[in-house]
């Protein structure tokens, strides 16, 4: 049976809606809520269960704290305790009627209610959400460019990537690699057709705002492009020599693509599989003279992609990515805004 | 093959339920977290004890599985520290492990994460009396 507490309450002081799961196995351990009126959110830990009622504890959070505990910023009890200041409500279900509500200080708890300090979150617990939040935490610094900046970035990425997907027959927006080089033509556009053709389905959109300073920025992606970027990001640390041997032909300009060396596609080839990249979605067909442009192309176009998963990364010195774990291999991200968008290298 | 909550799985908003390009019919050994001696009560889905919300998906009628007795115990370390201590662990998962020939006529799995974890949806007619082969206790961790 499962021990009485004090204060007891007739409901919750506010109608609260499930929002997802944040971490599961085999039901709930921990779950979002948010107010059925206004914007407050809430996280709800799963406590203990005796006689088939399930015993759970509501604590208010917010919108940065739950992205720095699914950013590993944050230990559980940490999100549980300090946005709550140690306050919050413990609900006794049977299947889905509640059949108590106490008020309770989170110090009152009974053992084993709380979890450990040592523990963070484990992305094998989260439950497959049908929208997943790319998130950064801003600085007091921010500036509506920046959020502009980070969601352009985040439909380059997702548009890429899911034009050039493993096991599909996609191909780049038509003309994207037919266009005419020779009076130089900045990789912005490719990334223009990229995200004007991104079907709305695949789509990242800015979802909240949370201006404070510091605050949080967070887009949502649907859970297939979700994934796709995540498995090229896994794949940054590991290819920085396979970015550095496309990076030496790929500078080339289109009128000396014949310079374009022999290894070429091997390099293309391996930084491709890194970044989860098909290699035939960003290298035309061509023979001849055609080839070496062709290959010229792909390797500005992979070049260019691995430039803008860094950015993800790291957009700015004002924006903190939280939606994976990347370890930093190379030192110096920021000098890769040289070659973004409008830089002369990357003109084909 | 006809599955033990095929109606309630019809009903989950993640359609088709379960998806069969994930999930497929196996034979493997496997590890499952109950009680020693195990009754059918050690292999109910949490939508069956919890009941469900509208938004819970197709995987709430799915019971638990590892790969490894290791992986299981590795997991079961961290749902301790996670829940708070080891009595929430043994309320909710019992405090063995069980090892259980699982076979094609017992259900369709989907394939393991990377902790060892997998679902299995179970068949309509499968029995799970006298299934486990070996208990293993789940030893107080250090």
């Amino acid at each position: 049976m499962l021990p009485d507490l004090n204060n007891r309450r007739a409901r919750l002081p506010r109608e609260v809606v499930f929002v997802r799961e944040l971490e599961s196995f085999e039901g709930p351990i921990l779950s979002e809520y948010r107010a059925a009126r206004g914007s407050a959110q809430y996280v709800e830990k799963w406590c203990a269960r005796a006689d088939d009622v399930t015993r759970t504890l509501l604590v208010r959070a917010d919108q940065r704290a739950i992205v720095e505990y699914l950013g590993k910023r944050r230990t559980m009890l940490s999100l549980l305790t300090e946005p709550s200041d140690g306050m919050g409500y413990v609900i006794d279900r049977r299947q889905t009627e509640t059949v108590a509500v106490y008020g309770v200080y989170l110090d009152d708890l009974p053992a084993g209610y709380l979890p450990k300090p040592t523990v963070y979150h484990d992305e094998d617990l989260r439950p497959e959400w049908d929208i997943v939040p790319q998130s950064y935490l801003i600085d007091e610094n921010w500036d509506a460019k920046l959020f502009s900046d980070i969601e352009r970035i985040n439909l380059n990425v997702s548009g890429f990537a899911y034009f050039t997907q493993p096991d599909t027959s996609r191909t780049l927006p038509s003309g994207l690699l037919r266009m005419h080089y020779d009076g130089g033509f900045p990789i912005m556009h490719v990334y223009n057709g990229i995200r004007a053709n991104l079907p709305e389905a695949a789509r990242p959109k800015s979802a909240a705002v949370s201006a404070a300073s510091p605050g949080v920025f967070t887009i949502e992606t649907p859970s297939s492009t979700a994934d796709m970027v995540r498995r090229a990001l896994g794949g940054l640390p590991k290819s920085k020599s396979a970015f550095d041997a496309v990076h030496a032909w790929s500078r080339l300009r289109p009128d000396a693509a014949q310079k374009v060396p022999a290894v070429a596609r091997e390099s293309l080839h391996r930084l491709c599989s890194l970044l989860n990249v098909r290699l035939d979605a960003i290298l035309q067909p061509a023979s001849g003279d055609h080839e070496d442009e062709a290959m010229l192309v792909a390797g500005k176009l992979i070049a260019s992609y691995y430039r803008m998963l860094w950015r993800v990364v790291e957009p700015s010195n004002r924006a903190e990515f939280v939606g994976a774990k990347i370890e930093k291999e190379d030192p110096d991200v920021s000098s890769y805004d040289d070659y973004d968008d409008f830089g002369d290298d990357d003109e084909f | 093959m006809a599955l033990k909550y095929e109606a309630e799985l019809k009903l989950r908003p993640d359609q088709p339920c379960p998806r069969l390009t994930r999930y497929r019919q196996r034979n493997l050994t496997a590890f499952r977290y109950l009680h020693n001696e195990a009754t059918d009560a050690d292999f109910i889905p949490i939508a069956k004890i919890d009941g469900v919300k509208p938004k819970d998906k197709c995987n709430k009628f799915a019971l638990s599985f590892f790969v490894t007795l290791a992986q299981a115990a590795a997991r079961y370390d961290d749902l301790v520290d996670r829940l708070g201590d080891r009595d929430r662990a043994i309320e909710r998962y019992g405090d063995h492990v069980g090892r259980i020939e699982l076979s094609e006529a017992d259900g369709i799995c989907c394939d393991p994460d990377s902790s060892g974890h997998f679902d299995l949806h179970e068949a309509a007619d499968v029995d799970w009396s006298n299934r486990v082969d070996e208990y293993f206790e789940l030893a107080n961790k250090v």
